[in-house]
């Protein structure tokens, strides 16, 4: 039966193969020893060596971690707060289809906005704006996944810590926080993945003296993909699948209970 | 001397839909009573509104003389048990039970003394470390109630706390509470829609329809002497037959029947009241009909008969003299049984 239907899962390896082979290319390109682009010559790990000894792209991942990590700690708190307030307090599907848009907004209209923002307001652009304008669509994809996690617990767990002399404050912070810890995890994890690679509204939003590491590849590569790009992404990939990994399990292991 | 727990004109209105309707009640100390009636009666609302954690638009709830509607819920003397239990699944049995006392911060060893000591009464001390999903449904069910009760409150509500157990469990559940309320000597509220579940565990019942209660009375009162029409079909199988009076008897759809004395005027509009266990076979009878179908219930059979009335008249029959399906019966009773109420 195996070999008779075997030809059914062609459809599904041809797939694989669209959504996998770029990434595989990449991969495989970032270990040739070779600088020319599109010539194997041999394996070599050179190029990650000199990823480490260049200075812009040295300060390119050190700004992408500060703003990466400032944003995530922003977005979380502030997507936690709203989602708890439209579970518990707001029973309006505009207001909550409103505090979530941001997560789908297109990444150039939110760019744009935000740069015509700062800049009616005169705020100097700088790693700051970048993770004032990363944390607030960071914060959507937070209110999102937590909202999702207070539907599924029992909205009477709150009602019985205070039931059981509890304060509101105390309920949340012994009941409900911890409740919804899962969710924190995912959503920081998430929000810290694509705020990494985030590159157009790191783009508009950015002063010139403080690249984030997709602005410096960026303008790396607008004189020729090196290999050095090539382990750079590498490494930014196995970044984010391992992050995402992470929060995925993390969700699931703990929806079990 | 005022009641240890009375409810006066309380009204509750969520917008339109009325919850509670001017609902005055007394409750005695010790007492296991329940609130019965059908879905959207208020009985729910009125339980939590004892809890505090729903408003009421009038009213007063007193207990031992003291203004409960004042407080918030977390200053109440007062405990509920959830019907979804509510447990705190991040926590173990230990840590749920011993919440409500770490908040009133008691000394730690008190709180383990008192936390253990609830535990092995509803003997779940070996589960202390266990996690609620490690639980099944009877144990949850007494997890939640160890720990409403470990915080001795002067009442404990209950809020249909055996819905979700299956009925061989709920039997013993019955039991169990009402020897545990005897025990820890607190005045327990129990909510239900099962008739049943109330005639069987309560020392008393309040049965509400429609935000208002209908008739307060022990179990064996409200079988036997229902006040209204909704009382008697609503607690146990009834025969109901709406007629009217005349001078000496009953008539239902062109048949007499005969009454005891009554004070419902000649005349009047009325419902006759019989219970299937009143109403005797024989070879002669007030009645006579064709039996339909026989439901067998173990102990008894539940007879159908088909008399010409509006509906079929139930009867219990012991099972060696169920007859044949289709033969004809004659009914009697002793009509000083039969309770008349006005239809009005």
């Amino acid at each position: 039966m195996g070999s008779k239907l075997g030809w059914l899962k062609l459809p599904l390896y041809g797939a694989l193969l669209f959504l996998y082979l770029p990434i595989a290319v990449l991969i495989f390109m970032s270990f040739n020893e070779s600088d020319a682009p599109f010539t194997w010559t041999g394996f070599s790990t050179r190029w990650y060596g000199e990823l480490i000894s260049s200075p812009e792209i040295l300060t390119g991942f050190r700004n992408t971690l500060i703003v990466a990590i400032a944003a995530t700690i922003i977005a979380v708190v502030l997507g936690t707060l709203l989602a708890v307030g439209l579970a518990r307090y707001q029973r309006s599907a505009a207001l909550e289809a409103i505090a979530l848009t941001p997560a789908i907004f297109p990444d150039l209209a939110l760019a744009i906005g935000l740069l015509t923002l700062f800049t009616n307001l005169n705020y100097a652009l700088g790693l700051d704006s970048v993770i004032i304008s990363h944390a607030l669509f960071c914060a959507a994809f937070v209110t999102a996944i937590v909202r999702g996690r207070l539907h599924q617990i029992d909205s009477s767990l709150e009602q019985a810590a205070a039931d059981l002399g509890d304060t509101a404050v105390g309920a949340f912070f012994r009941i409900t926080l911890p409740s919804i810890k899962p969710a924190l995890i995912a959503g920081a994890l998430l929000s810290f993945t694509l705020s990494l690679d985030e590159f157009v509204i790191a783009f508009f939003t950015n002063g010139p003296s403080t690249p984030t590491l997709p602005i410096v590849i960026y303008s790396m590569v607008r004189f020729g993909v090196s290999p050095e790009i090539n382990a750079l992404a590498t490494l930014v990939l196995l970044t984010s699948a391992l992050i995402i990994i992470i929060a995925q399990r993390n969700l699931k292991v703990k929806d079990q209970i | 001397m005022s009641a240890f727990l009375s409810i006066e004109n309380l009204s509750k209105n969520y917008g339109q839909q009325i919850a509670i309707k001017n609902l005055s009640l007394e409750i005695a100390e010790n007492e296991f009573f329940a609130l019965l009636g059908p879905s959207g009666c208020g009985k729910t609302t009125l339980l939590r509104a004892l809890a505090g954690l729903e408003s009421v638009d009038a009213g007063e709830i007193r207990l031992q003389n003291q203004d409960l509607l004042s407080l918030p819920a977390n200053k109440r003397p007062v405990n509920l048990m959830f019907q979804s239990y509510a447990l705190f699944p991040h926590l173990t049995v230990y840590e749920n039970v011993a919440y409500g006392l770490r908040r009133e911060g008691l000394p730690k060893d008190e709180i383990a003394e008192r936390t253990s000591k609830v535990l092995r009464t509803v003997s779940l001390l070996d589960q202390k470390n266990r996690s609620p999903s490690q639980l099944s449904g009877g144990q949850k069910q007494r997890v939640a109630l160890a720990r409403a009760i470990v915080k001795r409150p002067k009442i404990l509500l209950l809020d249909e706390p055996l819905s979700a157990l299956d009925k061989k469990v709920r039997s013993e559940m019955q039991l169990e509470l009402k020897r545990l309320q005897h025990e820890a000597g607190i005045t327990f509220i129990l909510v239900t829609h099962d008739q049943e579940e109330a005639m069987s565990i309560a020392d008393r019942i309040a049965l509400m329809d429609q935000g208002e209660v209908i008739q307060v009375a022990t179990p064996v009162e409200m079988y036997r002497a229902p006040k209204t029409k909704f009382v008697a079909d609503f607690i146990g199988e009834n025969n109901l037959l709406t007629g009217q009076i005349t001078t000496s008897s009953f008539m239902v759809a062109g048949k007499s029947l005969p009454i005891a004395n009554t004070q419902l005027p000649s005349g009047s509009n009325a419902v006759l009241v019989l219970r299937p266990e009143q109403i005797t076979l024989g070879v002669s009878g007030f009645v006579a009909g064709k039996l339909i179908s026989s439901n067998f219930y173990g102990g008894s059979t539940l007879l159908f008969i088909d008399c010409g009335f509006d509906q079929l008249i139930k009867v219990t029959c012991v099972l060696d003299q169920v007859p044949v399906v289709g033969t004809t019966c004659h009914l009697s009773w002793n009509p000083a049984d039969a309770t008349l109420l006005s239809d009005g």
